[in-house]
């Protein structure tokens, strides 16, 4: 048993480690297959960077299927740049199309009509293009008649044809592009209904060609729903654009011609890349995926090789950066710090419960684990993005450096108070925002920044030092949480213990003070040297203001004994919602030169949140007498903290205080 | 610690005997010693208790402050909010715009929280925390930059002066554009050149808000009576058989239509365009018609006597004693994309008093130039030609101050909390 708790967590780490070597090795090809992988590496200009070809794949994938990766018809799992050459080389095209002609997509709802197109009548009325095809050139025929009259008002059974016409037109035009990979992601009950699709719970995955055949009328109604002024359109106005511009997307890709992508270098240096439509689609790149659609994996192998070859030579810089950013795509590494960082959350909250010390200490080493791992894949962002020192460039990446920020306090304070206090907060903190992160991943996260954020000392500075202040804030109010939740709900919280939680609040406090104080007037600086103007009382300065004077406001109440370690609790509570104010809400309001964020969707989010903080600091304003650890409170220690004390009401009779 | 905290910050509060409900007990510096009511209000208002009351009072403001700019102009807002002693903040805030909220609260406003705080702040230092001990180093220091910081807000609120000054490639200008403010310009062509005019006079557009009123003055060729005045407006062409207000040229075509203020949000328009109809009258009292001036007009002619003068409401106008040469502005794109990557226009200043002529100067993003009390800044440049620039010109007599305190606030929070935290760790170590 003493060698258990010794060796337990030595275990713990091991045991991430191997699981995360496995689920982080790089992906390998087999030797006589087509070297996929590494085909993934090559470089391509997409939105003003050089990224590898796979990370393009996976970004468009993520934007359409909301995944990184994709479900083949057997259930397997494939990677991003599989899809990609699929789409390409119109791979499965036959069996798709075969689907979508076989598809009942036609309503027509006049039997007059079915009659007059020759067509057998159905109880339904909804016909498949096969069905229709016997009718086809007359469909068009009035068609293209109907769409020459202008101005005059159509009988239903002309608008009927109209549609139909639209439908076939559409069909015909895009047929090429059908595969039958599921990867569009439609939840949209209106949207399915309006594109005849069964509702898929758990997947919600439609392939190309099953939207095909009423393609034309998911681009007529994004195009109305495009037309309104923003703040009118509905949920399904939105839902519909959003699948029409997917369906762009995926059109984009099938021809390597994503809006800002250009897959083909110049002759010589590495500036002057040019799209694949103004080279026809010829190149080695064209001739790759030639190759695969093929499956001529020897000449696929051997043309990868030659281009690669090439490349290294002319821009080897760009080349090892592309395969870099591959294998960091390929790695995940904030997603494996997701379920570590839980994982230390669940060992330090376990190691309340019993078996203490080796729980805590596995949590402790799993921790550091963690934090090396966080850290190196930051290090590495600030390498692929060439910007050292700089942690943050977009929404996305303030969420995983406050995660970060967390890890680092949750250690600093286990370090000091070995009460598996910091490992929970931290892990706790770490946890939440992975998950953000994740929500926020919806494009290109490396993506390139606006002119007036191109400036490294600034990200690296103010940006940085800010967002070290919410975090630490974050910190703080996950203690403040901590210590009245576990003070009302458990009879666990004793005096030593509610002390020492005051003292670590009180730390933490400290430090939120300062980087936010720090970081907001570095930001008046630089909007001093931007704009020229130190202050503008712009609304994302007066969030960061609010952290301030948050945070000056609960030690300032604490240095003149209006507040203790619960009013402590409280007011860091209070001050969370003021950061998730300052760091989505401000973004929301649509104002000031800092909103680059919006995003309609995290408002609920905002207000679950809000509700849930306001709620513990309701529960923390509960007079101590009915805390649940109101006994234990009594315990020991010179002062009452509490109000004075009468009848105890906890489980253990109240001790006189020593 | 919190034990420490409390004695290296302040001294344990002793009740005080209460004089007055407002000022409540305060901390005594020394106890035991009765004083006079002055004494009192003194340590009430140097008292921590008034610095939360403030920070909580400051909280609620910049909050509504805020939301407010959903509705109001950034610059309304500050006036409003920020740079007032107090404001009626609307409920309407609180609640989606599409119902109707009525009803307001009065707030005290930026400058009687920041003016009592600065007041709370400096008086601490005499009353409680007048004797020296190495240990306060740090509150000294931090606070000192807080004082320097809350000085350089109401330096900045009271002198700063922005402005925009436009030019295109291979051409200088003198001009600087104030648009937030406006201005009526009477002027005429110089007699030697035609083609040059004059400033006969310039009326401030504060002078014409109200409907009604009549500007008199010696320096004008003639009165200026305000028929209306619109803050922001739009003008368009005037409908067959509409009514119209002004007699005389633009007027006669073209209607002025009242728009709501631009507020922070609004993403079409960035600035207030003001249009006015205006009756002009001989100084003894001949009507010279109804004109409609606005900024979207050029400027009309009016006849006085034989001297025709030109009437214009523009954005208000300084001039420099130099002049700004844009040699070339660049916008760079991120490749492949029409993302900017950085704008930056080369100037040179061209000024009579130096001798020798300046040397040339890159403007660019985070990266202004400095010239005679001014700075000048990359903000915008010419859409259709991206061949001229838009610099904002900035004059803040105290933009020097937030760097001092910044360095200040950050060295004394440092030394505070870092003697708080070694002192706490060997203790802990001790024990």
């Amino acid at each position: 048993m003493e060698q258990l708790e010794r060796y337990f967590p030595y275990g713990v780490v091991v045991a991430a480690a191997l699981a995360l070597i496995v689920m982080m090795a790089p992906p390998s090809d087999a030797a006589k297959d087509m070297h996929l992988a590494l085909a993934g590496e090559l470089p391509v200009m997409d939105g003003g960077r050089v990224k590898p070809l796979e990370g393009y794949a996976r970004t468009v994938l993520m934007q359409i299927s909301s995944r990184q990766s994709w479900r083949d018809a057997d259930g397997n799992e494939r990677p991003a740049i599989q899809w990609l050459f699929d789409v390409a080389s119109g791979a499965g095209h036959e069996e798709a199309i075969k689907q979508a002609t076989e598809r009942p997509a036609f309503h027509i709802d006049s039997e007059n009509l079915v009659e007059r197109l020759g067509l057998p009548q159905k109880r339904d009325g909804v016909y498949t293009l096969n069905d229709l095809r016997p009718a086809v050139a007359k469909v068009i025929e009035e068609g293209k008649r109907i769409l020459g009259r202008s101005g005059e008002k159509l009988t239903r059974d002309e608008e009927s044809l109209r549609e139909m016409y639209a439908q076939i037109f559409v069909f015909s035009q895009d047929a090429e592009y059908a595969t039958p990979h599921k990867v569009f992601r439609i939840e949209n009950d209106q949207v399915l209904d309006l594109l005849m699709l069964e509702r898929r719970p758990g997947s919600y995955r439609y392939s190309y060609g099953e939207i095909l055949p009423r393609l034309a009328l998911l681009m007529r109604e994004a195009g109305r729903a495009d037309a309104m002024p923003e703040e009118s359109r509905s949920v399904y106005d939105t839902k519909v654009m959003e699948a029409a511009r997917n369906v762009q997307r995926y059109r984009a890709l099938a021809v390597l011609g994503g809006e800002s992508l250009r897959v083909v270098p110049p002759d010589t240096g590495d500036a002057g890349w040019k799209t694949f439509a103004e080279v026809k689609g010829e190149g080695p790149l064209g001739r790759l995926v030639n190759f695969y659609g093929k499956g001529d994996a020897d000449g696929f192998n051997k043309e990868l090789d030659d281009y690669r070859a090439r490349l290294e030579k002319q821009m080897p810089g760009d080349v090892h950066h592309a395969s870099f950013e591959a294998l960091f795509n390929h790695a995940e590494p904030f997603y494996q710090s997701t379920w570590l960082f839980f994982c230390v959350f669940l060992l330090a909250c376990l190691s309340w419960v019993g078996w203490s010390e080796p729980l805590r200490r596995g949590a402790f080493w799993l921790m550091l684990l963690t934090l090396v791992l966080h850290t190196a894949a930051l290090l590495a962002r600030m390498y692929l993005m060439n910007r050292p020192l700089v942690f943050i460039t977009n929404l996305y990446s303030t969420a995983i450096f406050i995660g970060w920020v967390g890890a680092l306090f949750g250690l600093g304070i286990e370090c000091v108070f070995r009460r598996g206090i910091g490992l929970a907060v931290g892990g706790m903190l770490g946890f939440l925002t992975s998950i953000i992160a994740h929500h926020l991943a919806t494009g290109d996260t490396l993506e390139q920044v606006q002119a007036v954020l191109d400036t490294n000392f600034w990200l690296a500075t103010h940006v940085t030092v800010i967002n070290a202040g919410y975090g630490a804030t974050f910190v703080a109010g996950l203690i403040g949480a901590g210590l009245i939740l576990g003070g009302v709900l458990t009879p666990n919280l004793d005096r030593p213990l509610f002390r020492t939680l005051g003292q670590i609040l009180y730390g933490v406090l400290c430090f939120a003070t300062l980087f936010s104080f720090v970081g907001t007037v570095l930001g008046g600086i630089w909007a001093d040297q931007s704009w020229g103007r130190f202050w503008g009382w712009d609304p994302k300065e007066n969030g960061a203001l609010l952290i301030v004077l948050m945070n000056a406001l609960i030690l300032h109440s604490r240095w003149a004994g209006l507040v203790h370690q619960r009013g402590m609790a409280v007011l860091a509570v209070l001050g969370n919602i003021l950061v998730i104010w300052s760091w989505f809400g401000v973004n929301m309001l649509g104002v000031g030169l800092h909103s680059y964020g919006f995003i309609a969707s995290t408002f609920y989010g905002m207000i679950v949140a809000d509700i849930a903080h306001l709620c513990i600091a309701a529960v923390g304003l509960v007079p101590m007498k009915h805390w649940r650890s109101y006994a234990a409170l009594q315990g020991a220690g010179p002062q009452p903290a509490a109000p004075p004390r009468r009848r105890g009401k906890g489980r253990r009779p109240a001790v006189t205080p020593a | 610690m919190d034990k420490t905290a409390i004695q290296t910050s302040v001294p344990p509060p002793v009740p005080a005997p209460v004089v007055g409900g407002a000022a409540g007990p305060v901390p005594q510096a020394k106890p035991a010693r009765r004083r006079g009511p002055l004494m009192q209000a003194v340590l009430a208002l140097a008292s921590l208790k008034l610095t939360v009351v403030l920070m909580a009072l400051a909280i609620v403001l910049v909050f509504v402050g805020t939301l407010a700019q959903v509705d109001e102009g950034i610059w309304t807002v500050v006036e409003k909010y920020f740079r007032s002693a107090y404001v009626l903040v609307p409920l309407q805030l609180f609640f989606p715009r599409s119902w109707h909220v009525p009803g307001s609260f009065p707030w005290p406003g930026g400058w009687l929280i920041g003016g009592v705080m600065l007041v709370n702040m400096t008086l601490a230092y005499f009353v409680r925390y007048n004797h020296f001990t190495w240990k306060r180093t740090g509150v000294y220091v931090l606070h000192s930059g807080l004082v320097v910081m809350m000085l350089s807000e109401l330096i900045t609120g009271l002198c700063a002066v922005e402005g925009t000054m436009s030019i295109d490639e291979g051409s200088s200008t003198n001009v600087v554009v104030q648009n937030r403010y406006s201005e009526l310009a009477i002027t005429s062509p110089a007699e030697d050149d035609p083609a040059k005019y004059l400033n006969e006079a310039v009326v401030p557009a504060s002078l014409l808000r109200k409907a009604g009123a009549v500007v008199h003055n010696d320096a004008l060729p003639f009165d200026v009576e305000v028929v209306r005045y619109m803050k922001n407006s739009a003008v368009r062409d005037a409908k067959a058989g509409e009514d119209l207000i002004a007699t005389e040229w633009a007027g006669r075509d073209r209607v002025a239509e009242e728009r709501p203020e631009v507020s922070g949000t609004d993403k079409v328009q960035a600035v207030d365009t003001p249009s006015a109809y205006l009756k002009f009258k001989t100084k003894d009292g001949q009507p010279l018609g109804t004109y409609l001036v606005s900024i979207y007009l050029s400027p009309q002619p009016v006849k006085v006597g034989d001297k025709t003068y030109e009437v214009a409401l523009r954005f208000k106008q300084t001039y420099r004693p130099y002049h700004v040469r844009l040699l070339k502005f660049s916008f760079d794109r991120w490749e492949g994309t029409q993302m900017a990557r950085n704008y930056s226009s080369r100037v040179q200043v061209i000024d009579p008093t130096q001798k020798a002529p300046l040397p040339e100067v890159l403007i660019k993003m985070n990266d202004p130039l400095r010239y005679h009390g001014e700075t000048f800044y990359q903000q915008d440049f010419n859409h259709e030609t991206e061949r001229g620039t838009v610099l904002q010109v900035v004059r803040n007599p105290g933009w020097l101050l937030p760097y001092i305190s910044c360095v200040l606030v950050a060295l004394g929070m440092s030394i505070h909390f870092g003697m708080h935290l070694v002192t706490f760790l060997a203790r802990r170590r001790a024990a």
